[in-house]
């Protein structure tokens, strides 16, 4: 009998390490937290194609306080809301513009990457994504305050993913809210860019 | 204590399949249909007739098929692009490149990610979008970039998985080499 039961967790040992080995490598999308599928849209836009872009000033992960008028008369501005840090698609959404800047450069437009997250945790988070060429802002205090005012604040407290694209003088040129379980297509987001030029 | 020994195995019993059910050496995964049409010199490249809408990849002139799942937001197969171009433009110098064929396919990235990524990164091989992860979720893998080497069976069921690898290679010369053993092909 004390045979058979040394055999059996020598199996259940040789079992265990077998099917659990992979998950010990560490990585950033091991470490993600999966909310699952999510509700696609959870607010309504206020801001619309022609209106003015409501100002602001956000606290950035580099301690500097980025305000949106500055761009004014410099770069186009998109603003890239998404819902929060360490989930999966927002973590290699934003990625994904570090690989694509110049195509935003070329169209001469500066992303601001906006989430409810504090000032610490998305620190955190781009030091885990290797980094990120464009400013990325906390709408953590007041909460959200920024993201109700352009219609993208769920409500559980996070942003929706969201673009809102802002030409030269400050008037909003496109915006919409993407179902938050999807990356919105770049080809699209180039294509609003084209329309600046 | 037979009680428990009994559950235990049963339990080991119900949790494998759960485990198990990423692609392995030897499973036989279905003949997925790629919904993309190829550019002129990747259909020639394949053996595809011109025109091409789509096509299955038994339909594809090789022996073996090496596929990369990769993703243009995906940093470690940004990292790894221009390498994986190495490792193709090494294999396309070997007699051994009329058998085994190469292609990417772009894990929920649009045909622009795509094209994109391809541009970015000057890259030689196919690539073909899978704007819905259609084909990740059937080859039952969620994780990019992931490499599968297949083969169509005789019989026609499907593709034999000959190889698979989830993450990124080390080396190019030593990544190469392997799949050629793997691959079998002389």
């Amino acid at each position: 009998m004390r045979k058979t039961l040394a055999l059996l967790f020598l199996t259940v040992a040789f079992w265990m390490a077998s099917a659990l080995a992979p998950a010990l490598a560490v990585d950033l999308k091991d470490m993600l937290y999966d909310p699952g599928q999510l509700k696609p849209v959870d607010s309504s836009l206020k801001v619309r194609p022609g209106s003015p872009a409501p100002d602001f000033a956000l606290p950035s992960t580099t301690g500097q306080t980025v305000r949106l008028s500055d761009f004014r008369g410099q770069k186009n501005v998109v603003l890239s809301f998404v819902p929060a840090a360490f989930t999966p698609v927002c973590s290699d959404q934003w990625p994904g513009y570090n690989a694509t800047r110049a195509l935003f450069e070329q169209r001469e437009a500066i992303i601001l990457g906006i989430t409810t997250d504090n000032v610490p945790s998305l620190y955190a988070w781009i030091v885990e994504m290797r980094g990120l060429w464009f400013p990325v802002l906390s709408d953590f205090w007041p909460h959200g305050a920024v993201a109700k005012k352009y219609g993208v604040l769920r409500t559980s407290g996070t942003t929706e993913r969201a673009i809102v694209i802002i030409d030269k003088k400050g008037v909003v040129r496109f915006a919409k809210s993407f179902d938050i379980n999807r990356r919105p297509d770049l080809g699209l987001i180039m294509g609003e860019l084209d329309k600046l030029k | 204590m037979k009680r428990f020994a009994a559950s235990l195995l049963a339990l080991l019993l119900f949790c494998t399949p759960a485990l198990a059910k990423k692609p392995k050496v030897g499973d036989v995964l279905p003949d997925l249909t790629i919904k993309a049409a190829p550019k002129p010199a990747e259909a020639a490249y394949l053996g595809l007739p011109d025109g091409t809408q789509s096509f299955r990849l038994s339909q594809i002139k090789a022996e073996v098929l090496l596929v990369e799942l990769f993703s243009m937001y995906c940093p470690h197969c940004q990292a790894e692009a221009k390498p994986l171009g190495r490792v193709f433009e090494r294999l396309m110098a070997l007699p051994q490149s009329k058998a085994l064929k190469f292609l990417g396919i772009g894990a929920g990235n649009s045909a622009y990610e795509v094209d994109t990524f391809r541009l970015l990164y000057e890259i030689p091989m196919p690539l073909f979008q899978d704007g819905d992860y259609e084909l990740l979720k059937a080859f039952g893998t969620t994780s990019t970039p992931t490499y599968l080497m297949l083969r169509p069976t005789a019989d026609g069921r499907g593709l034999k998985v000959l190889f698979v690898q989830e993450g990124r290679f080390e080396d190019e010369q030593t990544f190469l080499e392997l799949i050629l053993r793997a691959s079998g092909v002389q």
